[in-house]
C-alpha cells in the first residue's frame, strides 16, 4: 500500500492538513497554558461555535469568503468576553477549578447550539474558487486541502515572526517564561495575556471555519478535538512554537497513518506516540525555557 | 471546635445513614439511584485517595474498565463464579495499575493527567473494538455475587443498594485510617513538597507508585460492581467521559477530603436524574451548575465546609 507513491503522496498531503488543524488549535492553548498556568477545555467550545458562525453567515450571504473574515473575529471576542466574564474567576484556583468550569462551558456551549440549530449535522459547501482539484506532484488533490495547509503554514510562519521577531513577542515570551519578573520590570502581562486569549480564540475559530466545509459542522466536535489537541500540546511542551509545530506534526502524521496502517487500533497509534514520548521526555519535545526543569 | 478529620468522619457518617434509610424506605427507583451513586463514590474514592499524593488522573476509567472486563469476561465467558471474578478483577487492578504505574508516576501535573488519559483510552480502543468481548455493542447477562449461603439476595434492588452501601462506607473507612497513617502522612507530605520529601530520603516513586496500585484495585473494586448493578458489560464504562465524570464527582465534593468524592458523586447521579427527567435540554442546567460550583466553592463542597471551621488539622 504504502510502496504505491500515489497513495503515499495523498497520506502525506492528509497527514499535512490535519496537523495544520491541529496546529491552529495548539498555538493558542498551549501559550495560555503556558502565559497563565490555564488549562481551557473550552477552548474547542470556540472552534465549534466558529464553525456554526460559518454555517450561518455562508449561508445567509452565500459567500464563504465574508464567513472566513467574520467568523474568527467573532469567535475572538466570544472568547475574550468569556475570559472576563467568567474564566477568569477561578484562575488562582487551579487546574481542577478550571477543567470544571470549563467542562460546565462545553455543556452549555453544546446545548445552546443544539436548541439554536438542532441535532442534525450542518454542511458548509466548498467555495466555487476552490473546487475541483490541482495536481501536486503529479497527483490529483482537491484544492480546498491545499488551502487549508496554506492556511496553516501561512499561520506558523507569521507567528513565527511576530514570536521571535518583535517586540510583541518577546514580551509573550517574557511573559511565559516569568511572569512575575516580566511584571517587575514593568510589563502589564495581564494585557498581554488578553492579547494573546484574544489571538488564540481566533485562530481556533479559523480552524473553526477552515474545517467546517471538510469535517462537517456538528455538536460534539468540539470535545472530539480537543483530546488531539491537549495531546499536541503536551507532546510538544507548554508555551513554545515549536513545542506546538512539533506536536501537531507527530499527531497529524500519526493519526493519518495510524487509520492506514492499522485501521482497528487507530486511536492507539497516537497514544503510542505520546506515551513514548512522555517517558523520554516528561516534559513534552520543545518546551518553553520555564518548563524545561520538569520531570 | 470541631477538628477537619472529625468534621469528615461526621458527613460521612450522616451521608451512610441517609443511604442506608433510603435503601430501606425510598421507591425501587430510588434505591436504583443509591446503588449507582454508591459504586460512583467508590470509584471517587480510588481517584481521591490517589490526590493525597498530588497526583490526579484523567484515565481511571481505564482502571474501572479493567475491573468491568476482567469481572464480565470471567462470569460471562469462563464460567467462573461471581466470587472468584471479583477477586481476578481486584487483582487484575492492582497488577495493571502497577505495571502501567510505572511510566505513569513518573509524570505530575498535566503531564500524568494526559498520560493516564492516553493509557486508558488504549485500553478503550482495544475492547471497543475486540470481538471477544462484543466490542462497542457490549455483552450483557453478567450476575451478581450469589450470597444465599448467608441468606443474602444481591438480585433485590433494596438488599443489592444496602450491600454496596457498606462496602462503599467501608472501604471509605479503610482509607480513613490509611491516610492518617505514617503511610498516609507521607503521600500527603509528597504533595506538598515532593522535593523535600526525596531529601529526606524518602522514595518519591515507590510511594506515588504504590498509591496509584491501591487506587488501581479499589478502582477495578468498583468496576465489578458497576457491571453487576447494570448486568451490562460497555467499552463505555472505560471511556474518558467516564473519567471525566468521576473527576467531576470528586471536584465538586472536595479533593482531598475522601468523603467529598463520595458526596460529589450522590450529587451527581440525582442531580443528572433530576435535571434529565424534569427539563429538555438539561446539559445547559448541568453546565450552568458546573461554572457555579466552580466559581463559588473552587475547593468543593466539602472543601469549603472544612474552610469554614478553621485550617486546625
Amino acid at each position: 500500500m504504502l510502496s504505491d507513491p500515489t497513495f503515499l503522496i495523498e497520506q502525506i498531503l492528509n497527514s499535512l492538513q490535519f496537523s495544520m488543524l491541529l496546529f491552529l488549535l495548539a498555538i493558542g492553548l498551549s501559550v495560555v497554558f503556558g502565559m497563565m498556568d490555564y488549562l481551557n477545555l473550552s477552548h474547542g467550545t470556540i472552534y465549534m461555535l466558529s464553525a456554526y458562525l460559518a454555517y450561518s453567515i455562508a449561508g445567509i450571504s452565500g459567500s464563504y469568503w465574508l464567513a472566513l473574515l467574520c467568523a474568527p473575529v467573532a469567535a475572538a471576542l466570544i472568547g475574550v468576553s468569556l475570559y472576563y466574564l467568567l474564566l477568569q474567576r477561578v484562575t488562582q484556583h487551579g487546574h481542577l477549578a478550571q477543567v470544571l468550569l470549563t467542562v460546565g462551558v462545553i455543556y452549555f456551549g453544546t446545548e445552546m447550539l443544539r436548541i439554536l440549530y438542532g441535532d442534525l449535522p450542518k454542511g458548509v459547501p466548498v467555495p466555487a474558487a476552490l473546487e475541483g482539484v490541482a495536481r501536486v506532484l503529479g497527483v490529483a488533490y482537491p484544492k480546498y486541502r491545499l488551502f487549508i495547509i496554506s492556511v496553516g503554514l501561512v499561520t506558523m510562519g507569521v507567528l513565527y515572526v511576530v514570536l521571535e521577531r518583535t517586540r510583541l513577542g518577546a514580551l509573550v515570551r517574557a511573559g511565559v517564561d516569568d511572569r512575575v519578573t516580566a511584571e517587575t520590570m514593568g510589563i502589564d502581562i495581564a494585557k498581554v495575556f488578553a492579547g494573546v486569549f484574544a489571538i488564540g480564540a481566533y485562530l481556533a475559530g479559523l480552524a473553526g471555519v477552515i474545517a467546517a466545509p471538510v469535517f462537517g459542522v456538528y455538536t460534539g466536535m468540539d470535545v472530539s478535538v480537543i483530546i488531539l489537541v491537549l495531546i499536541v500540546v503536551v507532546i510538544g511542551g507548554l508555551g513554545s512554537l515549536a513545542g506546538a509545530i512539533v506536536g501537531s506534526f507527530l499527531i497529524g502524521f500519526a493519526d493519518t497513518f495510524g487509520k492506514i496502517l492499522l485501521p482497528e487500533f487507530a486511536m492507539v497509534m497516537i497514544y503510542l506516540v505520546m506515551a513514548l514520548a512522555l517517558v523520554f521526555r516528561p516534559s513534552g519535545l520543545m518546551p518553553a525555557r520555564r518548563f524545561m526543569a520538569q520531570g | 471546635m470541631a477538628s477537619r478529620v472529625f468534621l469528615r468522619r461526621v458527613i460521612g457518617a450522616g451521608l451512610l445513614a441517609a443511604a442506608l434509610a433510603g435503601c430501606m424506605l425510598a421507591s425501587y427507583f430510588t434505591q436504583d439511584l443509591i446503588a449507582e451513586a454508591a459504586i460512583l463514590a467508590v470509584f471517587a474514592l480510588s481517584l481521591d485517595f490517589l490526590a493525597t499524593c498530588g497526583l490526579v488522573s484523567f484515565g481511571h476509567a481505564g482502571l474501572l474498565g479493567v475491573g468491568a472486563y476482567a469481572f464480565g469476561g470471567l462470569t460471562v465467558l469462563a464460567g467462573y463464579s461471581p466470587g472468584t471474578a471479583l477477586a481476578a478483577a481486584v487483582l487484575g487492578g492492582l497488577i495493571v495499575a502497577m505495571a502501567a504505574g510505572v511510566f505513569a508516576v513518573r509524570t505530575t501535573g498535566a503531564f500524568f493527567i494526559m498520560v493516564t488519559l492516553a493509557m486508558a483510552e488504549m485500553f478503550f480502543s482495544w475492547v471497543f473494538r475486540d470481538r471477544t468481548f462484543k466490542g462497542a455493542d457490549g455483552m450483557g447477562g453478567v450476575p451478581r455475587l450469589d450470597l444465599s449461603a448467608i441468606g443474602v439476595d444481591l438480585n433485590d434492588a433494596s438488599t443489592f443498594a444496602i450491600f454496596v452501601v457498606l462496602l462503599c462506607a467501608a472501604i471509605w473507612l479503610a482509607l480513613e485510617f490509611l491516610i492518617v497513617s505514617p503511610f498516609g502522612r507521607t503521600l500527603d507530605a509528597i504533595r506538598q513538597n515532593a522535593g523535600r520529601v526525596s531529601a529526606l530520603g524518602g522514595s518519591v516513586f515507590a510511594y506515588r507508585l504504590a498509591a496509584f496500585t491501591i487506587s488501581g484495585g479499589i478502582a477495578a473494586f468498583a468496576g465489578a460492581f458497576k457491571v453487576q448493578h447494570t448486568n451490562f458489560l460497555s467499552p463505555d464504562l472505560a471511556g474518558w467521559l467516564a473519567s471525566g465524570d468521576v473527576l467531576i464527582a470528586v471536584v465538586i465534593g472536595g479533593i482531598g477530603t475522601l468523603v467529598g468524592g463520595i458526596l460529589g458523586a450522590a450529587i451527581l447521579v440525582f442531580l443528572k436524574d433530576f435535571l434529565s427527567s424534569h427539563f429538555g435540554h438539561w446539559y445547559l442546567f448541568l453546565g450552568a451548575i458546573f461554572m457555579m460550583v466552580a466559581i463559588g466553592l473552587p475547593r468543593g463542597i466539602v472543601g469549603w465546609v472544612l474552610e469554614l471551621r478553621g485550617k486546625r488539622p
